[in-house]
């Protein structure tokens, strides 16, 4: 079998291999491992003709990738993307440190990965675990990503797009005068959604921070 | 050849004794007491009447008539004494015109008594003085009565110059009695200047004025000086004609019987001179001589002498010709008579006597002191005249000078004045200026300020941000990496367990630790609060008031532009100094806080309040006023003894950009 690993740590990529290969020895089969060290190395499995894509069982994807040279892929987000597009039959594996649920739900909606995990959560076992279950029967979410859709389940709050960015970027504390540089939003705009998400949150008498506090609560961020 | 001019010239200073005056009879009930008193010169009787008038114009003629009366009967000290009276007394009354008549009276006083320098110099006075108030009229008679003098002592172009001043008013106003006058006294004039063209010429217009008032006195007199010029001029013919037609006015006789002798006399002369019918000289000259005598003219008389003298020497009778001059000589000694003087000396002189000599000598000698004379009074009257145009001159200037340094001063005046106020001004101006430039200097450093601690505030989150990537990025994945890659070696090792446990949750605590560090970056207006926080200490600590300071957690300053915080904190600033300054409080809050998409700010004090009524405000609130309203905002007062609340409230909306 052919599995594709993405990521720029070499102890994780041998995390990864050493996982692997317990996988293989419970089936008695091989894994034939190639390993992409960033995005540009990512981007040559794109080539046409690319034989590497080929037969591809599984690719490990972790989501905060460095750049290379060529600018074709911005993040791990994209390539994911890309892979679902063109070659949807291959299970994509991602990995990330990032515990932000805001990002994660992204990844969520935009990749829809067989395996999602957050790499705080992992032991080798779980990891194991994990590849397995992708192999046979996706998806596998690990702890935190299940508690993130509990929440955004349970929750009966309807936010688009706009206001998850705009939560999210208040959150990483980008200035309000920033804030229309990169949303499209007025200073106007973003006040009066502040004042109606606060108003959703139930948070009208309190600052932006309780909005923010509440959003985490409620795992838009 | 010198001239006897003394018969021709008869000037009628007619004008110079006739005033308009009002005659005595106004006192009637006191007239002859008046009289009484005048003749015997009792002075306090006079004064007394005079005192016991009431009416200050009827004072005043009272005096004038005493004065005139003296001057008729010729008593000079009396007339000095109530002339100089007249004159102190309309001095008194400021009547210019009876200050101008006393000079007059004077003038014709001194004319009488041949002192002509002081009768030109008070005729001049009075001139001035008519001229000053106006009247014409009468300063042109003044004029006139100068001319006269000026002909008197000979000076005949000056008295032409005068005469000429005076004739275009009388020739106005149509005063034929002083226009005879004045042609009368032309015609002598140039006859002295040896004009006879002119002479003649103004001698008829005389004659004509004299037509025109009927008075063949007068007309009769200008016959005569005609006479007498053609005399001087050798046309004895047509002379004599002149001098019967003026005798052919037989009232003369009576109304003037000293030009009539005169006229006759004169006649007598020409027939001498043609050297014809010495029967007809001899007749008329005796006549002339028997009304003379009867008259009791002197002068006439020596006259008469002379002639008779002239005819005796032609008649080869020289003792009675020495006894005819010596008798003229002797007799205008006596009158002090210059002309009949000399006339007499020339004649004894030419006699060819033994003393001849001595008379011609004392001729020389008298001519020559008379010429001296004559010219030290011409240039005296000439004095007089200069030194009052002199004196007007200069008083003109004067008056000028003093009109423009009034108007120099004034202007100085008024410039220093707007000098000072436009230094005033300027003063101000620049104490404006200079406050403007102070104000925006401090709020200049203020902008620094929060900027600077703005940057201090980027740079902690900077660093933060840094630390919080490398703790994320690198230490997290590495421990991670290694994590796992324990795990997977001692996968078997039940014993590992617990510490790949320990180290997973180091793992989660660094995690968190990166996060907290992104999460304090939560705090963007600290830079403002610092300084408010700051200021308010410095506050505190120098004036020991109790400052407290209070805002609500989640203020958000950053809708506001630097320029507008500096504002607010300008507007605090302000609030506290007027507490500070007035209020003598013991505490103060300044609490910030949000509502409704205001933020409010609040400055409490417990001090004394003050009055709301006011109706200027100072300058402290004027300025709040001022910043409040660029702030879009608005500013509320609520002050009582226990203590005063200023309140603002500032939309956090700019909608007015």
């Amino acid at each position: 079998m052919k599995a594709i690993l993405i990521d720029d740590h070499p102890l994780i990529i041998n995390a990864y291999r050493q996982a692997l290969l317990k996988t293989a020895e419970d089936r008695n089969t091989h894994f034939d491992i190639k390993v992409k060290k960033d995005l540009e190395e990512a981007a040559s499995l794109f080539k046409k003709n690319s034989e590497l894509i080929q037969n591809t069982e599984i690719i490990f994807l972790d989501i905060s990738l460095p750049l290379g040279k060529s600018k074709e892929f911005l993040s791990g987000e994209d390539l994911g993307i890309k892979i679902r597009k063109e070659n949807p039959q291959i299970k994509i594996f991602v990995s990330t440190s990032l515990n932000d649920n805001f990002r994660m739900h992204s990844i969520l909606r935009s990749i829809d990965p067989d395996g999602f995990v957050i790499k705080n959560d992992l032991t080798p076992a779980e990891l194991i675990q994990a590849i397995e279950i992708v192999l046979d029967n996706p998806p596998y979410y690990s702890q935190s990503v299940l508690q993130l859709l509990r929440k955004q389940i349970s929750s009966d709050q309807i936010l688009d797009d706009l206001d998850r960015r705009l939560l999210y970027e208040l959150s990483i504390g980008t200035r309000m005068k920033d804030i229309p540089d990169v949303l499209p939003l007025s200073i106007a705009g973003v006040e009066k959604r502040k004042r109606n998400l606060k108003i959703i949150f139930n948070v009208e008498d309190q600052g932006d921070s309780g909005l923010i506090r509440v959003a985490r609560e409620k795992g838009f961020i | 050849m010198k001239k006897i001019l003394t018969l021709a010239s008869l000037i009628f200073c007619l004008g110079c004794n006739q005033n308009p005056r009002k005659p005595i009879e106004s006192y009637k009930k006191d007239s002859l007491h008046i009289d009484k008193y005048i003749e015997s010169g009792n002075r306090d009787s006079l004064m007394i009447l005079v005192n016991s008038l009431s009416v200050d114009s009827l004072k005043l003629q009272l005096i004038f008539d005493i004065s005139y009366k003296y001057y008729l009967k010729s008593d000079s000290i009396q007339f000095r004494f109530w002339n100089s009276f007249s004159n102190e007394i309309a001095e008194k009354y400021s009547d210019s015109s009876k200050i101008a008549e006393s000079h007059w009276d004077l003038g014709n006083f001194y004319n009488k008594y041949s002192v002509p320098d002081s009768a030109y110099y008070y005729f001049n006075n009075a001139y001035n003085e008519y001229k000053r108030i106006g009247d014409e009229f009468f300063s042109a008679r003044m004029m006139l009565n100068m001319a006269v003098v000026q002909e008197k002592v000979k000076d005949y172009s000056g008295s032409e110059v005068s005469a000429f001043k005076s004739l275009p008013i009388f020739q106005v106003l149509q005063k034929h009695k002083q226009l005879y006058i004045t042609y009368n006294l032309l015609g002598i004039d140039y006859n002295g200047m040896d004009d006879p063209v002119n002479s003649l010429k103004y001698h008829n217009l005389a004659l004509k004025e004299a037509e025109q008032l009927k008075d063949s006195v007068l007309a009769s007199i200008t016959l005569n000086n005609i006479g007498v010029m053609l005399q001087d001029n050798k046309k004895y013919r047509s002379s004599i004609q002149y001098f019967k037609n003026a005798l052919e006015y037989d009232s003369l006789l009576f109304k003037k019987p000293d030009s009539y002798a005169n006229a006759v006399d004169n006649m007598a002369y020409s027939y001498f001179k043609l050297g014809e019918s010495p029967r007809i000289f001899l007749h008329l000259s005796r006549k002339a001589y028997k009304i003379r005598d009867s008259i009791s003219n002197r002068s006439g008389k020596i006259m008469s002498d002379i002639h008779f003298g002239e005819y005796s020497v032609r008649d080869g009778d020289t003792t009675a010709a020495i006894s005819y001059f010596k008798r003229a000589l002797r007799d205008s000694r006596i009158t002090k008579n210059n002309s009949h003087l000399t006339e007499a000396l020339s004649q004894l002189g030419e006699l060819g006597l033994d003393s001849s000599n001595y008379y011609l000598q004392e001729y020389i000698h008298l001519e020559d002191s008379l010429a001296r004379e004559e010219r030290k009074i011409r240039n005296k009257l000439a004095r007089i005249r200069f030194e009052t145009d002199n004196y007007i001159q200069v008083t003109e200037k004067l008056t000028k000078q003093r009109l423009y340094i009034l108007i120099i001063g004034v202007i100085l005046t008024a410039g220093f004045i707007l000098a000072y106020f436009y230094r005033v001004q300027k003063a101000k101006n620049r104490e404006l200026v200079f406050e403007r430039e102070q104000q925006l200097a401090n709020e200049k450093i203020y902008d620094a300020l929060l900027k600077q601690q703005a940057k201090l505030e980027q740079g902690r989150q900077e660093e933060r941000s840094r630390i919080s990537a490398e703790l994320h990025d690198g230490i997290l994945g590495k421990l991670f990496g290694t994590r796992m890659n324990l795990g997977f070696l001692f996968m078997d090792n039940k014993n590992a367990d617990p510490y790949m446990k320990d180290l997973q949750e180091i793992e989660k605590e660094i995690r968190e630790i990166s996060h907290n560090l992104l999460d304090s970056l939560n705090k963007p207006n600290e830079p403002f609060f610092h300084v408010i926080k700051d200021y308010l200490s410095d506050i505190g600590k120098s004036t020991h008031i109790q400052i407290e300071f209070r805002k609500e957690n989640e203020l958000d300053m950053e809708v506001f532009t630097s320029n507008d915080q500096i504002h607010i904190f300008r507007l605090i600033q302000e609030a506290v100094q007027n507490i500070i300054k007035h209020a003598n409080a013991e505490n103060i809050l300044v609490a910030l806080s949000e509502s409704e998409s205001f933020l409010i700010v609040k400055i409490q004090d417990d001090g004394i309040g003050f009055d709301l009524k006011q109706n200027s405000d100072g300058i402290g609130i004027r300025n709040m006023k001022t910043r409040i309203a660029k702030l879009h905002g608005e500013i509320f007062f609520n002050s009582s003894k226990k203590g005063t609340e200023v309140l603002l409230k500032i939309p956090l909306e700019r909608q007015c950009l």
